[in-house]
């Protein structure tokens, strides 16, 4: 059943029409073509797709838009603020966080909602609010580096 | 998945009303991280989906002295894990609520739909259990209220009829000198089903056990009381070897299968490992209240 919707995605509103079953990830990326959130696993296990949803994060693959209306969505895309990088996403390059980039607008939103909460995480409280997002490449060491940098920068 | 209609009612008489005119072609979403996969894997395919987390007896999460803690079934795992009142007065199921999937899970899952759900593995089930949870259970037809010990049926069936909606689940407020643990044996420390799980909940006289619930997850069809456990250790000091009995108990109150996680021999074993870490855990933290 199509139904149109608005969902707020960085602070802009985004009119879209959707079906019932149609996932918050599919409308981000293919109705407001915000490609940032990737599809990694489809069942909420890699935190690939993870976007925050007022300040926390979720797993947008398993998420129906129409239960992201009248919510708060942050996306990657969200992050620079006129032309300047995030701390983390500044960090992420420095230390070498990523590798092929797929897991690493999840890896961010988690690592910011922490941060947003934790200014200053420790390296342990860092892996726990990660534990969600799967990174094949990097070994994760160099993203808990990132994440405790631009944490020390702020 | 087959597309659906996407409902999102304001009130509980609206989501009951929903629920009678759809019975039987309506699945509820709170969280909807098991329903996500469930639709995905074809187990249903509803016309109708009802959307209750706008309804606000089910985003509740009240505690005092006299009632204990109300915990609305749509109330977010993440809330319940970071609650500081569920964790200072039932650890157990703060714990319980922090060891389902990851953060991301958290924000959306509840236990509403953990026990919904009904997979034997269910992390806040046993802790539920333990604590002598009780679910407050509505329909357009009147309201019931069920142990939540009652729930279960066998896996992943419960006693909710399709017109049904769980509303809160309700939780007296602990003893003096009560505690609980819960501890889950999985391969990662987040993002696991659990290979066993063990939640106790105690209440001390003195140096003695004056009450104690155990109940184990991920071993049976449905969460089960250790009950011969609980009887070895009412009225006893938790001496280890109190404890080692207790443990032999638990591993043969157990019913469980061979998986890929384990071989139901190897979760026997645990259980009596566990059973005696979480009695030792839950002691500990009853002897400080």
């Amino acid at each position: 059943m199509k139904t149109a919707i608005t969902l707020t995605i960085n602070g802009e509103p985004y009119d879209i029409i959707v079906e019932g079953r149609t996932r918050l990830l599919d409308a981000i990326r293919e109705q407001c073509n915000l490609t940032g959130a990737k599809e990694g696993c489809s069942t909420g296990d890699c935190g690939a797709c993870t976007v925050l949803l007022d300040g926390q994060p979720v797993a947008s693959c398993m998420t129906f838009a129409q239960a992201a209306q009248g919510r708060h969505i942050t996306t990657i895309e969200g992050l620079a603020q006129n032309g300047t990088l995030h701390p983390l996403q500044q960090a992420f390059m420095e230390f070498g966080g990523l590798q092929c980039g797929i897991c690493t607008p999840g890896m961010i939103l988690s690592a910011k909602a922490l941060l947003d909460q934790n200014p200053r995480p420790t390296r342990h409280e860092v892996r726990f609010h990660l534990a969600g997002n799967l990174c094949r490449c990097t070994g994760y060491q160099k993203i808990v580096d990132a994440v405790v940098a631009a944490s020390e920068r702020r | 998945m087959k597309d659906f209609a996407y409902h999102t009612p304001l009130s509980l008489d609206q989501a009951l009303a929903l629920l009678a005119e759809h019975r039987g072609t309506a699945k509820i979403a709170a969280g909807g991280t098991d329903l996500m996969l469930q639709l995905q894997d074809g187990l249903w395919a509803p016309d109708h989906v009802i959307d209750v987390r706008r309804v606000p007896e089910l985003g509740v999460l009240a505690f005092d002295t006299a009632a204990g803690l109300t915990v609305g079934a749509a109330t977010p795992l993440r809330r319940i894990e970071t609650s500081a009142v569920v964790r200072e007065q039932y650890p157990q199921l703060a714990s319980a609520a922090g060891e389902v999937g990851s953060i991301q899970i958290r924000n959306a899952a509840t236990l509403g739909g953990n026990i919904g759900t009904a997979t034997p593995s269910g992390d806040t089930l046993p802790a539920l259990v333990s604590l002598g949870a009780t679910a407050r259970i509505a329909s357009a037809r009147g309201e019931r209220t069920v142990p939540v010990e009652a729930v279960f049926t066998g896996v992943r069936r419960t006693v909710l009829e399709p017109d049904e909606l769980l509303v809160d689940l309700r939780i007296p407020p602990p003893p003096p000198r009560s505690s609980g643990a819960y501890i889950k044996l999985a391969t990662r420390p987040q993002m696991d089903l659990a290979i066993v799980g063990v939640a106790a909940t105690v209440t001390l006289n003195g140096d003695t056990i004056k009450a104690v619930s155990i109940c184990l997850g991920a071993v049976a069809p449905t969460p089960v009381r250790a009950r011969e456990a609980e009887a070895i250790l009412t009225g006893h000091a938790p001496t280890e070897e109190r404890l080692a009995q207790a443990g032999a108990a638990a591993a043969g109150a157990a019913r469980p299968i061979s998986d890929v996680r384990g071989s139901a021999e190897y979760r026997r074993e645990q259980c009596d490992l566990l059973t005696r870490r979480a009695v030792r855990l839950a002691v500990e933290r009853a002897a400080t209240r």
